[in-house]
């Protein structure tokens, strides 16, 4: 009873804890510090290096031209808005057919025995072809053959193959979620006299999708760089157009450039994919580490 | 009185090991059954079987007269009318409490929102839950998720409601809330097996108790006889264990 009554402690008055908490504060300061010394003195060295080196004047001018980059920079970035208006199609054709490849997978009826053997084995094959063959097969090839009714645009071509390519890597990462999903789940749903289809879109479905998201962002990140590859079919885009101006003036600064645009989209776009698994891990954990 | 669930000569077989073996057993409307017996008996397997979750391999299943383990028969609709409650809760993770609830009755009996909504809410404050409305299960205690779990089950008006081992996954002191909810429930008439190791509650709460082992139905009556008198050795030894456990 007595213990019940006793007053709380204020504990940052004791002494014990402030000296705790002086001793973490001048542990995190020195940390820092350290920190910051080695990493100027390690990244003045390797500038210093570089800068003095015999060959340094030409790289300089031919890789980072402040002149040429400001002269290819606007070709470059209406280019790029091109890989953005591809690679976001792409993205959302690729996250529904992968969806569908998934699901079919997944299922057990004996209906879709066929379309689960093409299923499997589209994913077996596409997944075993680079896409930079692909890329030509359906972008040469197909228009090639001026079949009737057939679209004959490059640009259109090149979203098919990322499309058909991604969707099958895509896929697994969503079978991948679906098989995480506990079967005492299923058994849940299906004893409240679910179907199997709304057992899979009701409750298992919402919380596979919810756990792939962080890998699904990350084969968005490689789904944006490899929109260069359209480069190869003359699409004009943002790498397309910096070869044109390197063609013309010997100066790859323009190359930069062009990955300069990449990078912007990429590394925050990876960041938070980061802190999606760091949140996702602290939540399930309970812990940062 | 002919019988809501008549279970008859149900063989059940994973590969080699017999997990039920000619398990025969009734139970009439508003009967409250407890099912008691070693780890291993067949006793989870049984409630399993008869909510078709597993198949079985031999007899029949009749409820209401219709032999729901006949495997031409529509699962589906079987399931519906019996709840069942899981050991491990299984409540959907994603999902806030009320929208446990009421996915089953809106997705499979066609019942609008709003008024699966209502019927939960009703359900909620019958077994004090109403402040947990719109939690998530990941934040509820043990023993409130086991009860949003028997409203969930409650909430498609089941004729019969199975309880696989309801309070073995829950902490001492959780225990109690979640039997005094069946105990409620079968204070209402509401046709019940228990599968349990609460020997206890077994004896207040069972109209008859069935004690099984390796996949058999080794004695039958009511619970002052299975659980103090019982006639075989299989059921003495069994309870004398419960009792050094205790």
């Amino acid at each position: 009873m007595t213990e019940a009554e006793a007053p709380l402690r204020d504990p940052g008055a004791s002494p014990g804890r402030a000296r705790r908490l002086a001793y973490q504060n001048r542990q995190r300061r020195r940390s820092l510090l350290i920190g910051a010394v080695s990493t100027v003195v390690v990244f003045g060295v390797v500038i210093l290096v570089v800068v003095n080196s015999p060959g340094w004047p030409t790289v300089r001018e031919s890789f980072f031209s402040w002149e040429d980059f400001k002269a290819s920079f606007p070709e470059i970035l209406n280019g790029f808005a091109r890989n953005v208006r591809i690679f976001i199609i792409a993205e959302v054709f690729i996250l529904i057919v992968a969806l569908v490849l998934a699901v079919i997978r997944s299922s057990r009826a004996p209906v879709l025995t066929p379309l689960r053997l093409a299923a499997t084995a589209y994913v077996d094959l596409i997944r075993g072809i680079p896409t930079i063959i692909l890329l030509f097969l359906l972008g040469f090839g197909v228009p090639a053959l001026r079949l009737q009714g057939v679209p004959n645009s490059q640009e259109f071509w090149a979203i098919t193959t990322l499309v058909v390519s991604y969707s099958a890597y895509v896929a697994e990462v969503y079978r991948a979620g679906i098989d995480s999903v506990h079967e005492s789940q299923t058994a849940a749903a299906r004893s409240l006299g679910l179907s199997s289809a709304q057992s899979m879109r009701w409750v298992v479905l919402p919380q596979a999708v919810r756990r792939v998201i962080p890998p699904l962002l990350n084969d968005f990140v490689a789904l944006q760089k490899d929109s260069a590859l359209l480069a190869l079919l003359g699409v004009q885009e943002a790498f397309r157009r910096s070869q044109i101006y390197v063609a013309e003036t010997f100066n790859f600064t323009a190359y930069l450039a062009a990955a300069f645009l990449f990078m912007l989209v990429t590394i925050p776009l990876a960041r938070f994919t980061d802190y999606l698994i760091r949140r996702q891990r602290e939540r399930t954990t309970g812990t940062s580490i | 009185m002919s019988a809501l669930l008549d279970v008859r000569g149900v063989w059940k077989q994973f590969g080699d090991l017999i997990v039920l073996a000619d398990v025969s057993l009734a139970l009439s409307t508003h009967e409250v059954l407890a099912v008691v017996g070693p780890s291993g008996s067949g006793k989870s397997t049984l409630l399993r079987c008869i909510n078709l979750l597993e198949p079985v391999d031999d007899g029949e299943i009749l409820l209401e007269g219709v032999d729901i383990a006949d495997p031409e028969f529509d699962a589906d609709d079987a399931r519906r009318r019996i709840g069942i409650v899981f050991q491990s809760f299984n409540l959907f993770p994603h999902l806030s409490v009320l929208d446990n609830i009421t996915l089953a009755p809106n997705k499979v009996l066609k019942i609008s929102k709003e008024e699966a909504q209502v019927t939960a809410q009703h359900l909620l404050n019958r077994f004090d839950l109403a402040d947990k409305r719109d939690e998530y299960p990941d934040r509820l205690s043990g023993g409130q998720q086991q009860r949003v779990a028997i409203i969930r089950a409650l909430a498609m008006n089941p004729s019969l409601m199975l309880f696989d081992e309801p309070t073995s996954a829950l902490d001492p002191e959780l225990v109690g809330e979640v039997l005094g909810a069946i105990k409620t429930l079968a204070a209402e008439g509401m046709t019940m097996i228990v599968v349990s190791h609460e020997l206890a509650f077994a004896r207040d709460v069972a109209d008859r108790v069935v004690f099984m082992d390796e996949g058999r139905v080794v004695e039958e009556g009511p619970p002052d006889q299975v659980l103090v008198n019982p006639t075989t050795d299989r059921a003495r030894r069994f309870l004398r264990l419960m009792a050094e456990v205790t």
